[in-house]
């Protein structure tokens, strides 16, 4: 291994994935007829500039509600949809470089589980068939190089001459490697009733039709010979059921369609699917979202157990915080396309700083008695549109903390307010008559309460603007006296030493 | 000692499908409360919706209500049905199920309403928003002005009517009087420029803001009350904690009575004071929030309760319940406790025994009850159901 | 391709439809007539009898006048008779104007319909869905190429632009061997029945009508396939091939095709008629190379109709009742495959 880059320290933690400022914009409104009619082309920012590792073994989050992007980036990262900008580093190579050959051997590395169970199987083919289409694809199983494999040999009465066996090189393509040699039992037994030409038989123990033995009598000693008989489908037909067998499913299920299991069965043989190709990492994009509470145990808990049995790496994205907070070991909470806050789990849940973790885990009701009557503070309004996302941090249209330049004394909750009332104003959502019904200074009064002095004068007199139809003096006017840090800057999203990221200014 | 204003006894809902009868709600049993929210809980499956379905009679072939009564209390509607009606009628409760259809369909808006999961398919894509509130609004108006046995509500909208209210709008179905009511409920359940709003489509509103305006065209009538069938699950947690302030609040100023129904027990916890567990078309378990989240009884509470993750307390591993939901066929169930093949504590006695049982209450004015023998009795490991007759509770007995 | 959901959903359709068991039979019929012709028919259907022609079918007469002249007392003296023509048990639907027995050509005119619905129709099927499959699944400009491609061919009416392909190459027919007649399968049979025997021991092929059919037709398989593409390109399962590595062909042929079928097969049912009364036109005017067909009889019986109206007008039934078979059937496969029920509702 190269040794780590100075920035990057932390025992051992090798990452395993390296997204830099990853980008997925989709286009509308740049064909032939729209540039006739003059109109702009527009893009949905789906993601804008992500950065995250992923360490080895780990299991790490990506939440965020929806419209934040945390899908896209899974299937961006994957190579699913095509990247607009930005790097993807799967083990040391970029990911968007790789040719036709090496993209082949990453998807065997780096696999995918879908979100919705009823779509993600393909109702013409039997679970068998979509399990073991991975393989297939792959020209699997193959024989692997440095796997040995060899026979133990089990000698039956009667028989007095030497037994000498060999086995096929490709027989780890049926029996799995122990260590490093893949081993079959064989037992060598003289028939007597049979006729005298072939006295002598030969079976493997197990494995059905897709392995088998033939005795050669070589005057001197009995010569066995282990080989592989089953086709290659036969093969991965019976890899797949010992997949569904791993996930939770019976194997003789192999032959059935998919609309014959329920959501959860479902599920589990999309995880099988994924399995099939042994990869290392696996993009987990909410998998339990669409199950019920108690399906949705169980498949967390399998997925847990896979892990540690395969040695796997999960991205997993969810929107249920109570889920993530159980499986994962870091956490990177995203909001409209870019990544808000990244930390270890506990510390991100239990200590959030960025105010939008905050806002989400204070909104999260908890299966508890105390949560009765829980007063929520609530963000106000919606999500901002991807199309146009806020200049600076994106989340200060809705953030209860955004900070008041350095040279004003206001409070917090009516810098709110006023900040509430520049985007309306920028928006040119008032009504100038209603304004100027209302009188500049009663409107302001009501709209924007707890504002006194010079700051109360300044918003006067951009509602007096307002009155006029004038929106443009008006947006001017507040600005000059209310600009804030976060509006101007981007606040810094891009991992620190230790991996994490706080974007806000409050934490510079 | 908080009144009722709903009574549900016995209700039974099938569907008559040609696989077979589906049991889809097995006679439950329920009360709710004046100005209390009274929560649902179940997976897929338990019958949850359905029941909301059957509560406003919105059950539609294959399926039919076919047992139970539905009490409301409402003491001028009994004084009317007092001579006519006199099984349907009880002190100042009146069986809904056994008044006429029209009566039952009169009763849509002054004293049920109901909010669904998706507000995108509730809503008509081609009217603005504020018209179909308005619609809401007017419907109603006009049914409180005329006497409720002569006609249908629906009544002056007809082919004349929409003919002449498109080619001259003020001979429009709708009042002026309505639009304005419309616009004050889209303010009422926080939208803000409400007046713009009401003139937009539905395509132009954001999730929480749909849900709000079908929650605003649910207040229409002035409901008693509200029915939300899983009114959050499709929206984002920040947006879902917006809209459950919003009940919440709604539910105290206009002291309305809301049934809620979800699948997330976090939600539950939040917004309901009494809670029923269903389960395969039965109502398990009930009580108030106290009795049903700390002191459960059934082991499918339990089981439910164990296999959710605690965002406060990451633990190890989680309990799920094993294996799967039953199948509600008429032919594959029997007189038993469906939940004894997944059960850890079956004995012997679940294959027969299915009533109701009193279990310990945290307050004096609540009931707990509990459809599980385990509410007398302890768990006796020599009478469990063995592995083989659980199989046997699964395939016919 | 056809899961075993599919024929369960098929078998439950035509139990309660009975319009789809109609169409069925009537379908099954029109196939085991135009296979087994030489065996149902009653004579050769192009020899001809010129003593026997224009004879009624069996239950009508026919009235001709026929005009005797007679030398009497040294001027001409002209007699118009009514002269009643009877049919006859031999041609039970009458013959036409060269004396073919008309029942005989309505069979093997079964056969020219048949071949040319089928053949032409999976002719325009390849050749659409293909470039449907294509345009749908890859977007972009391929999707508009070739759609533009679509659209032109659309708009030229389909039965000039076959005139026209057919003026262009000529009416390039096959005569194809009968295999029953070839191995002596039907002589045997037919003297055994008391038949005349003497089957035409081939028939023609109409294989310009054909490829003409199928290059006309393509378009519409190629617009249903690309609207299935388009949707089915958005599946989820889709996405997970690709995550595995699949690669387009791969893809297409894989997961889109199988999916997509349910509409193709039903627009292949409704081609099918649609072409067999553009074979029936084409012949009308003769252009099909063949005269063994019911347009063709159509067309000769047109100067008869008010005399010897059954020239025309079974042929015209036959066309009828193959059209509506095949319509209804196409109804029953609509009805029992769409839309595809997948998995449970919710309780």
């Amino acid at each position: 291994m190269t040794e780590t880059a100075p920035e990057r320290e932390s025992a051992g933690d090798d990452a395993l994935v390296e997204v830099r400022n990853l980008r997925k914009y989709y286009q509308d409104g740049g064909g032939l007829l729209d540039r006739v009619l003059g109109r702009e082309a527009t893009s949905v920012k789906a993601v804008d500039g992500v950065s995250f590792d992923v360490r080895e073994g780990e299991t790490l989050g990506l939440v965020g509600e929806s419209g934040c992007g945390k899908s896209t980036t899974g299937e961006t990262l994957l190579r699913l949809r095509e990247a607009t900008d930005g790097t993807v580093a799967f083990d040391g190579e970029n990911v968007f470089d790789l040719d036709d050959e090496s993209m082949s051997s990453f998807r065997r590395r780096a696999q995918i589980v879908f979100q919705d169970p009823f779509s993600s199987l393909d109702p013409r083919m039997t679970v068998g068939a979509i399990v073991a289409e991975g393989m297939r694809i792959h020209g699997l199983p193959e024989s692997d190089p440095t796997v040995a494999t060899a026979a133990e040999l089990t000698v039956g009465d009667g028989i007095d001459r030497t037994v000498e066996v060999s086995v096929a090189e490709d027989l780890d393509r049926v029996v799995d490697g122990d260590d490093g040699v893949a081993r079959v039992s064989v037992t060598v037994r003289k028939d007597e009733g049979a006729d005298d030409e072939t006295p002598y038989e030969a079976s493997v123990d197990g494995y059905g039709d897709l392995l088998g033995a033939t005795v050669e009598d070589r005057d001197t000693d009995l010569h066995v010979e282990v080989t592989v008989t089953g086709s290659a489908n036969a093969i991965r037909k019976k890899r797949a059921g010992d997949l569904l067998e791993r996930v939770g499913l019976s194997a003789d299920q192999v032959d059935r369609y998919p609309h014959e299991f329920s959501g959860g069965q479902r599920q589990r043989v999309g995880i099988a699917r994924a399995l099939a190709l042994d990869p290392e990492f696996i993009v987990l994009d909410e998998p339990v979202s669409a199950l019920d509470v108690s399906v949705q145990a169980q498949v967390l808990n399998l997925l847990d157990e896979l892990q540690d049995e395969f040695g796997l790496t999960y991205l997993f994205i969810a929107h249920d915080l109570s889920v993530v907070r159980h499986i994962c070991d870091r956490v990177a909470v995203m909001y409209l396309g870019r990544v808000a806050e990244l930390g270890p789990t506990d510390e991100i849940f239990e200590n959030p700083d960025h105010p939008y973790t905050e806002a989400l885990l204070e909104s999260v009701p908890r299966a508890e008695v105390a949560e009765q009557g829980r007063r929520v503070a609530t963000l106000a309004g919606d999500v901002p549109s991807p199309r146009n996302p806020p200049s600076g941090c994106r989340f200060r249209t809705r953030c209860p903390k955004v900070i008041p330049p350095d040279d004003i004394e206001i409070e917090q909750a009516a810098f709110r307010a006023v900040m509430n009332l520049r985007e309306e104003i920028e928006a040119e959502n008032l009504d100038p008559d209603e304004v100027r019904a209302a009188d500049p200074a009663a409107y302001r009064k009501e709209e924007v309460p707890g504002i006194a002095g010079e700051n109360a004068g300044v918003v006067d007199e951009a509602l007096e603007a307002v009155a006029d139809g004038d929106f443009d003096t008006a947006a001017e006017t507040l600005r000059d006296r209310f600009e804030t840090v976060c509006e101007t800057t981007p606040p810094d999203d891009s991992p620190g030493g230790d991996g994490t990221v706080v974007a806000c200014h409050l934490h510079d | 000692m908080a009144d009722e204003i709903l009574k549900v006894r016995d209700l039974t809902t099938r569907f008559f499908t040609e696989e077979g009868q589906v049991n889809a709600v097995e006679h439950v049993d329920f009360d709710v409360r004046d100005g209390e929210v009274f929560g649902i809980v179940g997976e897929s499956g338990s019958g949850k919706s359905v029941t909301a379905l059957s509560l406003i009679d919105l059950v539609e072939t294959p399926g039919r209500i076919v047992e139970g009564e539905v009490w409301y209390r409402d003491a001028d509607l009994a004084e009317e049905h007092r001579d006519s009606h006199p099984e349907a009628v009880d002190g100042d409760y009146v069986d809904v199920r056994q008044l006429p259809e029209a009566t039952r369909r009169w009763l849509r808006g002054p004293a049920f309403a109901t909010i669904f999961q998706d507000p995108m398919s509730s809503l008509n894509p081609s009217i603005t928003v504020g018209e179909q509130i308005a619609e809401a609004v007017e419907v109603q108006r006009r049914a409180r002005a005329n006497p409720r046995r002569t006609r249908s509500r629906t009544q002056g909208y007809g082919l004349g009517r929409l003919i002449a209210g498109t080619v001259l709008p003020s001979q429009g179905y709708v009042s002026e009087e309505s639009k304005q009511r419309a616009v004050e409920l889209l303010e009422r359940v926080g939208i803000p420029d409400p007046e713009q709003r009401a003139e937009e489509y539905p395509h132009e509103f954001s999730g929480g803001m749909l849900q709000r305006a079908m929650v605003a065209q649910a207040l229409a009538g002035e409901p008693d009350v509200l029915i939300a069938d899983e009114p959050t699950t499709a929206l984002d947690v920040t947006i879902q904690a917006q809209i459950l302030n919003l009940l919440t609040e709604l539910q105290e100023e206009e002291d309305m009575s809301v049934v809620l129904i979800t699948h997330n027990l976090g939600v539950i916890a939040r917004m309901c004071q009494r809670v029923g567990v269903m389960y395969a078309g039965e109502v398990v378990e009930r009580g108030s929030l106290e009795d049903v989240f700390e002191n459960p009884v059934h082991p499918y509470t339990e089981g439910l309760l164990g296999s959710i993750p605690d965002i406060e307390d990451p633990a190890p591993r989680l309990s799920p319940i094993e294996g799967n939901v039953p199948s509600l066929l008429d032919a594959e169930m029997g007189e038993k406790c469906y939940f004894a093949d997944r059960c850890p504590k079956a004995m012997t006695s679940c294959l027969t025994d299915i009533e109701e049982h009193e279990a310990p209450a945290a307050t004096d004015d609540t009931d707990h009850l509990v459809r599980c023998i385990l509410a007398d009795r302890e768990y006796d490991e020599s009478e469990a159901l063995g592995s083989a007759a659980k199989q046997g509770v699964i395939s016919d007995d | 391709m056809i899961s075993p959901r599919t024929l369960r959903n098929l078998r439950k359709e035509l139990r309660s439809s009975a319009l789809a068991k109609i169409g069925i039979v009537l379908v099954l019929a029109m196939i085991l007539i135009a296979a087994f012709a030489p065996f149902i028919a009653l004579h050769n259907p192009t020899n001809q009898n010129l003593d026997e022609n224009n004879l009624p079918p069996m239950g009508f007469s026919r009235t001709t006048e026929e005009t005797t002249s007679e030398m009497v007392n040294g001027s001409l003296e002209l007699t118009n008779e009514t002269v009643y023509v009877n049919a006859s048990a031999s041609h039970p639907m009458g013959t036409n104007s060269l004396g073919q027995d008309v029942y005989s050509r309505a069979v093997y005119g079964a056969r020219t319909s048949m071949m040319v619905g089928v053949l032409g129709t999976l002719l325009a099927a390849v050749l659409g869905v293909s470039v449907g499959l294509v345009a749908g699944f890859y977007r972009g400009r391929v999707d508009d190429a070739l759609m533009r491609f679509a659209d032109v061919s659309l708009a030229f009416p389909s039965l000039v632009l076959a005139i026209a392909l057919i003026g262009l190459w000529g009416r390039a027919a096959v005569d194809v061997p009968d295999p029953f007649v070839v191995f002596g399968l039907v002589d045997p049979v037919r003297s055994a029945l008391g038949l005349p025997t003497g089957m035409p021991d081939s028939f023609v092929l109409p294989g310009t009508v054909i490829v003409v059919v199928g290059l006309v037709n393509w378009v519409w398989f190629a617009r249903i396939a690309r609207g299935e593409a388009l949707s089915i390109r958005e599946e989820e399962y889709v996405k997970a091939a690709r995550a595995l590595g699949a690669s387009d062909a791969r893809i297409i042929g894989r997961h889109v095709l199988p999916n997509a079928t349910t509409p193709i097969l039903v627009l292949a049912t409704i081609q099918v008629a649609a072409i067999i009364l553009l074979e029936s036109s084409l012949s009308f005017l003769g252009f099909s190379g063949t005269t063994l067909s019911w347009g063709f009889d159509i067309s000769q019986g047109r100067a008869y109709l008010s005399t010897a109206w059954w020239i025309a007008t079974v042929p015209g039934l036959a066309i009828v009742l193959a059209v509506i078979g095949v319509n209804l059937v196409g109804d029953w496969l609509r009805d029992a495959l769409d839309p595809g029920i997948e998995g449970e509702g919710g309780v």
